[in-house]
C-alpha cells in the first residue's frame, strides 16, 4: 500500500518548501500523506498540481492549490487555504499546537474532502475534516513547508486513498463528542494560572502593578493607572510638569481613555462608531499618531459607505504591523516609536529600577514594566512581596555583562544585534541561557535561530554539550546530533571535544539511523576515546598498546561501565575478517569481556553466517543505510577514482564517459569549446590542448574547473589527481575546494608556488590531509590563484584529466 | 551566514558549568527549604527573590529537578500537617474562621513558592508530566487538611449545621460560608460535588421532608402551595450567596420533589 516512503528526516528553513517527485499522489486529487513534524509553529503542507520551487511562497502562488497549516497564528489555530484564501480557521481542535517533539500527523485529500488526523496510523484518529464545495481534483504533489521558524519532518509517506476509508470516517464522527473530559482541571486553573506564551504588555493594561502615573477621568475623577515609559514611547503625554504623576482628564469619558490605553498596551481596540471622533481628539492631544490616522481613516470610510448610522456598531482599530516577520511581538506590533523607546533606555528617563551585576560591578538603568512585559520571572520579582518588591535596585549574579547588554537592547528594540561582539559564539550561548533562565521566549527563539545558522561541524560538539541542559532547546539538540552523526568521521577526528558529551547524547548519535561513517573502525575508535575521556585523538591500536602497561579500570575509570552500553553500537561484523582476527587477539579483547563477546560473535557470524541465539537486536549485523564506498588512490591515472566509478554506472556497467552520460557535470570558467571540453577531463584519452580560460568575477580574473557529482551524491575527498595538457603553462598557485551548495566553499588544499608540474602531459596527485577531508561535499572546484609558468597564457588553467578519490556515496 | 563566519564561530568550553561540589544539591536545597519555612512563617519580605529563583533554576539546570520537586512536596506537606494540627485544636466558631485564614495564607505562600520555582514548573514539571506546582499545592491541602480524619467530618457537619441554622431563621456569617465553600470549588469540581454538594443535597432533602410533613398536616392546599414557594426562593438566594451556580438546578429539584412531587396525591385529594 505504501507508494513512496522517505525515511530521512529533513528540516525546512523558514519560508522554504521541500518538494520531491516521490511526494506525489498516485491518482490526482486523491491521496494521503503521513509524516512526523516538529516545530515551534506553522507546520505547513502544500498540495499542488505540479512541484513548486524551493523558495515557494504560498501567498504568491497563482495556480490552484490547497494548504494546511497546523499551529498557525503562533500555535493557536488550524488553517486551511484554497488558492490563497482562508477557508478554515479553527481554534478548538487538537491540531492548533505544534510540538517541539516529533508528532505524527496525516492529511488526506479525496476529491476535495480534506481530512486531518493525528498519530502514526493514517485514517485513524481523525481530528478534523472539511469538504471543498468546489473540489480541486487535480492536486497531486505534496510540498513540506514552514513559516518563520524551522520545521523538521521525517517518516514522510504517501498513500493512496480508497473509497473504503471514506466510509470508515463516517463512523468515527459519532465518537468525537466525548473529547473534553478535562473540565475538572479548568475549574481549578481559572483565574490563577498565567500563560507564559500569552504574557506581554497587555497584562499591564490599567494595572496598578508597577504603575507610576494616574489618569483622573471624567467629573467623578475615576483613577486609571498607567506606566510613564510606555506612554511616552507611544506619544507625548504631559508628564514633565510639576504634577507629572497625575494627568487630569475632566472632559473625557472612561471608554475613550480605555480605548486609547488598550490600543497602546495591546496594539488593538474596539470602539463605538460614535466615539471615533472623541478618540481621535484625545489621541491627537497626546500625539499617538498611528491611532489618530486610524481613527481618521475609519471616519472617512464611514462617511463613504453611506450606511445608516448605528450608534451601537463597533469599529476595530488595530495597529499596522510594521515588520511582518516578527509576528505579534513587542515593540513592533505596538504603536510604539522604537527610536523613542530606545532613547528612554539610553537616557534612563522615567527609570524606576537599577540592575547591578554583582560579579562585574556594572549598573543598568531600566524600567520595571519593560522587563516585566518580556519576562514573568521579572514581573514576579518586582511584585511578589519579597525584598526586591520594595527596592529600586536589584542584584543579579551569574550573568555575563555582554549577554545582559544584548538582552536589554532586545527588550527595548525587539532586535538582536550581537554578531559584531567579540567572542560572538560564547556570548550567544550566554544569551541563550539568560533568555531561558528568565523565560524571554522570543529572545530564546532568536538565539536558537542564530545558533542554527552558525552551526557547523566544528561547533556541533560544544553547542550540544551546552544546550543539552536546557530542556527548551530540543530542536537544536536534534539538529546537532543529526549533524554529528552525518559527519561522524570529521566530528570525532577534527577534535576530541566529543568526549565531553554526556552518555545519552553520545549514545543517541551512535544509534542514529543517519550515522554515516567511512568504516566501523572509526566508531570503535570513537567509543574507546569517549570512554577513556581521551585528551587527544587515538586509534584503537594505540589504546590497545596502552593496555600493555595499564588495565581497564585505570584507563577507563568511571566510564568503564559505559563500554557495555556503547560497544554494542559498533557493527563489528562489517569489519574485515583479518581485522577481526587482530581484534580477537588484542589486549582489549582479553581484558574487556563485552569486547571479547562482540568480536567473537562477529567473527562467527562472518564464517558461518549464524547469529548467536538470544533476543538481541540484529541491527548489529546489518549494513548501515547510508554507508560510503571507499575509492582510494593507488597511483596516477588508475581506475579507482570517483569519476571512473561513476562512469561504470557505480560499478554495474562498462565504462561510459560520465559527462556524456550526464551523471557528472563538469563546468569551467570559460565557455565550452574545442579546447575547453568537459568530456575530456573525465576521459583517459590524452588531449593536447585543454584549458579553462579566464573570466572576470567580482572584478577579479578567475579561471576554474568545477565538478558536480549530482544532487544525491557526496564525496569525502582525500586525494586528487590532474594531468597537464600539452602546453607548458604549468599551474603554480591554485586551490582545491569543496562545497555542498555550490555557493559557499571550503578549502581542501591550497597550493602556493607548487613546482610539481614540470612536463607537458604530466600526471600529479595530492592528498588532502586536513580534517576537512572528512567533510562530504557535492561540488569540487580547482581555482587558479596565481599566474601559470607561461607568461603568454598566465590565466589558462591547463588540465586534460581529473580524478577524485575518497569515500563516496 | 558566510561559510567563513561559520568556521569562526567558536564557543569556549563550558566546563566550568559542571558542578564539582558533591554537596552542591544539598546546599542549594537547604537555602530553598529555609525560604519555604520563612514564607509559611510570614517572613517572606526579607527573602531575595533573585537568589532563590537563581538557585532553583540552577538545580533544574544541573538535573536536580527531581530533588527540588520532591523536597517541595515534603516541605509543604510538613507545613500543612502543622496547620492541620492547629485547626484541629480550634474550638467552636473559631474552627471555620481558622480554616479560612489558613487557607488564604496557604494560597499566598503557594503563589510565592510557585514564583521562585517557576523555572522548574515551566521545564522540568512539563517534561516529566508531573503535577504543576499550583495544582500540587491544592492537592496537598486537600489531602492533608480537608481530608484529614479529624477535620473532614467536622468541617462538613459545621457547614451543614450553619445551613440548617439559616433555614430555621438564624443569621449566619455568609461571607465566611462563601469563602470556605469557594475553597471546595477551588480544590476542583469533584471535591466540591462529592465532599460538599452531595451531602448538602441529602441533608436538604431530609430537612424538607420533615418540613413538608409538618405543613401538610396543618394547612389546606392553597396555603400549602404558598408555603412551598418560600423555600424555593430561599434556596435560589442561598446558591447566589455562597454556592456554586451549578447547584441551583439540583437544589431546586430537591425542594420541588420533597415539597410537591412526594405529596401530589394528597394535595389533589385535599
Amino acid at each position: 500500500m505504501v507508494a513512496a516512503k522517505e525515511n530521512k528526516s529533513l528540516t525546512v528553513a523558514p519560508f522554504e518548501c521541500a518538494w520531491s517527485d516521490d511526494l506525489k499522489f498516485r491518482e490526482a486529487g486523491r491521496g494521503c500523506v503521513a509524516f512526523d513534524a516538529f516545530a515551534h509553529n506553522d507546520v505547513t503542507v502544500v498540495f499542488r498540481e505540479n512541484v513548486g520551487t524551493q523558495h515557494y511562497h504560498y501567498k504568491k502562488d497563482n495556480s490552484p492549490h490547497y494548504i494546511v497549516i497546523i499551529g498557525s497564528n503562533r500555535n493557536r489555530r488550524l488553517k486551511i487555504q484554497v488558492d490563497g484564501k482562508s477557508v478554515v480557521d479553527e481554534e478548538a481542535s487538537d491540531l492548533c499546537r505544534c510540538s517541539l517533539e516529533f508528532e505524527s500527523y496525516w492529511i488526506s485529500i479525496y476529491d476535495g474532502l480534506i481530512s486531518i488526523g493525528k498519530g502514526r496510523y493514517p485514517f485513524q484518529n481523525l481530528v478534523f475534516k472539511w469538504q471543498d464545495p468546489k473540489p480541486n481534483c487535480n492536486v497531486q504533489y505534496v510540498g513540506l513547508s514552514s513559516w518563520d521558524k524551522h520545521v523538521g519532518y521525517r517518516n514522510v509517506s504517501v498513500f493512496p486513498v480508497t473509497h473504503n476509508h471514506i466510509l470508515l470516517w463516517k463512523q468515527v464522527d459519532c465518537r468525537e463528542v466525548k473529547g473534553d473530559e478535562s473540565g475538572d482541571e479548568k475549574f481549578v486553573e481559572e483565574g490563577t494560572g498565567y500563560d507564559y506564551e500569552q504574557w506581554g504588555l497587555g497584562n499591564f493594561l490599567e494595572s496598578w502593578q508597577l504603575s507610576d502615573t494616574i489618569f483622573l477621568v471624567g467629573e467623578e475623577e475615576m483613577d486609571v493607572p498607567a506606566h510613564k515609559v510606555i506612554l511616552q514611547a507611544s506619544g507625548n503625554f504631559p508628564l514633565r510638569s510639576s504634577d507629572g504623576d497625575v494627568i487630569q482628564l475632566r472632559g473625557v469619558s472612561y471608554p475613550i481613555l480605555h480605548a486609547l490605553l488598550q490600543y497602546i498596551y495591546t496594539g488593538r481596540t474596539q470602539i463605538l462608531e460614535s466615539e471615533l471622533a472623541p478618540l481621535r481628539d484625545l489621541s491627537s492631544k497626546f500625539e499617538v499618531m498611528p491611532l489618530v490616522r486610524q481613527c481618521e481613516e475609519s471616519i472617512d470610510q464611514l462617511k463613504l459607505s453611506k450606511k445608516a448610522f448605528d450608534p451601537c456598531r463597533k469599529v476595530t482599530l488595530s495597529c499596522p504591523i510594521s515588520h511582518p516577520l516578527s509576528g505579534f511581538m513587542f515593540p513592533s506590533a505596538f504603536p510604539i516609536d522604537v527610536g523613542k523607546l530606545v532613547k528612554l533606555y539610553s537616557t534612563g528617563e522615567y527609570s524606576d529600577i537599577k540592575i547591578y551585576l554583582s560579579d562585574h560591578s556594572l549598573t543598568f538603568q531600566s524600567h520595571k514594566v519593560i522587563l516585566s512585559l518580556w519576562s514573568v520571572a521579572f514581573a514576579k520579582m518586582f511584585t511578589n512581596g519579597m525584598s526586591e518588591s520594595h527596592s529600586s535596585t536589584i542584584y543579579l549574579t551569574d550573568v555575563s555583562p555582554e549577554a545582559f547588554k544584548a538582552m536589554m537592547n532586545f527588550m527595548y528594540s525587539g532586535e538582536l544585534n550581537m554578531e559584531d561582539t567579540v567572542n560572538f559564539g560564547t556570548e550567544l550561548i550566554h544569551l541563550l541561557f539568560l533568555a531561558d533562565r528568565f523565560g524571554v521566549v522570543p529572545l530564546h527563539q532568536e538565539c536558537c535561530k542564530m545558533l542554527l545558522e552558525c552551526l557547523s561541524e566544528d561547533s556541533v560538539c560544544s553547542v550540544l554539550q551546552v544546550v543539552s541542559s536546557i530542556s527548551s532547546c530540543k530542536l537544536i539538540e536534534e539538529m546537532c546530533k543529526r549533524k554529528f552523526s552525518m559527519h561522524f568521521d570529521y566530528c570525532t577526528t577534527a577534535s576530541v571535544d566529543f568526549v565531553l558529551l554526556d552518555q545519552t547524547a553520545f549514545s543517541d548519535i551512535l544509534e542514529s539511523a543517519d550515522l554515516t561513517v567511512t568504516s566501523e573502525e572509526k566508531i570503535l575508535d570513537a567509543v574507546l576515546m569517549w570512554c577513556m575521556k581521551a585528551e587527544e585523538s587515538h586509534s584503537w591500536e594505540v589504546i590497545d598498546e596502552m593496555m600493555n602497561y595499564s588495565d581497564p579500570k585505570i584507563l577507563f575509570k568511571e566510564r568503564l561501565q559505559s563500554l557495555d552500553d556503547l560497544l554494542p553500537h559498533v557493527r563489528f561484523s562489517l569489519l574485515s575478517y583479518e581485522l577481526l582476527k587482530r581484534l580477537e587477539n588484542s589486549n582489549l579483547s582479553k581484558q574487556i569481556p563485552v569486547f571479547n563477546r562482540l568480536v567473537n560473535e562477529a567473527a562467527s557470524f562472518l564464517t558461518s553466517g549464524l547469529i548467536c541465539p538470544g533476543k538481541e537486536p540484529i541491527s548489529r549485523f546489518q549494513h548501515r543505510s547510508s554507508s560510503f564506498k571507499e575509492l582510494q588512490y593507488i597511483r596516477d591515472g588508475d581506475s579507482n577514482g570517483v569519476l571512473h566509478f561513476v562512469g561504470t554506472s557505480y560499478g554495474s556497467h562498462q565504462w561510459v564517459n560520465p559527462v556524456l552520460a550526464k551523471k557528472i557535470i563538469i563546468t569551467s570558467s570559460s565557455p565550452t569549446s574545442r579546447f575547453t571540453d568537459p568530456k575530456a577531463l573525465a576521459s583517459k584519452t590524452y588531449v593536447g590542448t585543454s584549458f579553462a580560460g579566464p573570466r572576470m568575477e567580482d572584478g577579479h580574473i578567475s579561471s576554474w574547473w568545477m565538478v558536480d557529482l549530482g544532487e544525491n551524491h557526496q564525496l569525502m575527498c582525500n586525494y586528487y589527481t590532474f594531468r597537464q595538457d600539452g602546453s607548458r603553462a604549468f599551474t603554480r598557485s591554485w586551490k582545491f575546494q569543496g562545497s555542498m551548495d555550490g555557493k559557499t566553499w571550503t578549502d581542501l588544499r591550497v597550493h602556493e608556488d607548487d613546482q610539481t608540474m614540470c612536463k607537458a602531459g604530466q600526471f600529479a596527485s595530492w592528498p588532502i590531509t586536513a580534517a576537512n577531508a572528512l567533510l562530504p561535499f557535492r561540488f569540487f572546484k580547482l581555482v587558479l590563484t596565481g599566474p601559470t609558468a607561461d607568461s603568454s597564457t598566465p590565466w589558462n588553467f591547463c588540465i586534460c584529466f581529473l580524478e577524485l578519490y575518497g569515500y563516496y556515496r | 551566514m558566510s561559510n567563513q563566519k561559520k568556521r569562526n564561530f567558536q564557543i569556549e568550553a563550558f566546563k566550568q558549568r559542571v558542578v564539582v561540589d558533591p554537596k552542591y544539591a544539598d546546599k542549594t536545597w537547604k537555602i530553598l527549604e529555609h525560604a519555604i519555612h520563612e514564607i509559611y512563617n510570614h517572613n517572606a519580605s526579607g527573602l531575595s527573590f533573585e537568589e532563590l529563583y537563581r538557585n532553583a533554576y540552577n538545580m533544574v539546570l544541573h538535573k536536580y529537578g527531581d530533588k527540588l520537586y520532591n523536597g517541595l512536596v515534603t516541605t509543604m506537606t510538613f507545613h500543612l500537617k502543622e496547620i492541620c494540627k492547629s485547626i484541629e485544636e480550634a474550638h467552636g466558631g473559631a474552627f471555620l474562621e481558622l480554616i479560612n485564614r489558613k487557607w488564604n495564607h496557604h494560597n499566598k505562600a503557594l503563589q510565592m513558592i510557585r514564583d521562585i520555582v517557576m523555572y522548574m514548573d515551566r521545564t522540568y514539571v512539563s517534561s516529566t508530566k508531573k503535577t504543576h506546582v499550583h495544582e500540587l499545592g491544592l492537592h496537598l491541602w486537600r489531602d492533608n487538611v480537608v481530608y484529614s480524619s479529624k477535620i473532614q467530618t467536622r468541617l462538613l457537619n459545621t457547614l451543614l449545621d450553619l445551613v440548617h441554622k439559616e433555614r430555621t431563621g438564624e443569621v449566619i456569617d455568609r461571607l465566611l460560608m462563601r469563602n470556605v465553600i469557594k475553597m471546595f470549588m477551588d480544590l476542583g469540581e469533584s471535591v466540591y460535588q462529592d465532599d460538599f454538594e452531595e451531602p448538602f443535597l441529602e441533608a436538604s432533602a431530609e430537612f424538607y421532608k420533615v418540613e413538608s410533613q409538618g405543613f401538610i398536616e396543618s394547612c389546606d392546599c392553597g396555603d400549602y402551595l404558598k408555603k412551598a414557594e418560600k423555600p424555593l426562593v430561599e434556596e435560589v438566594e442561598r446558591v447566589a450567596h455562597y454556592l456554586d451556580a451549578k447547584s441551583e438546578a439540583k437544589i431546586t429539584s430537591v425542594v420541588e420533589k420533597e415539597m410537591i412531587a412526594n405529596h401530589v396525591q394528597r394535595l389533589v385529594h385535599m
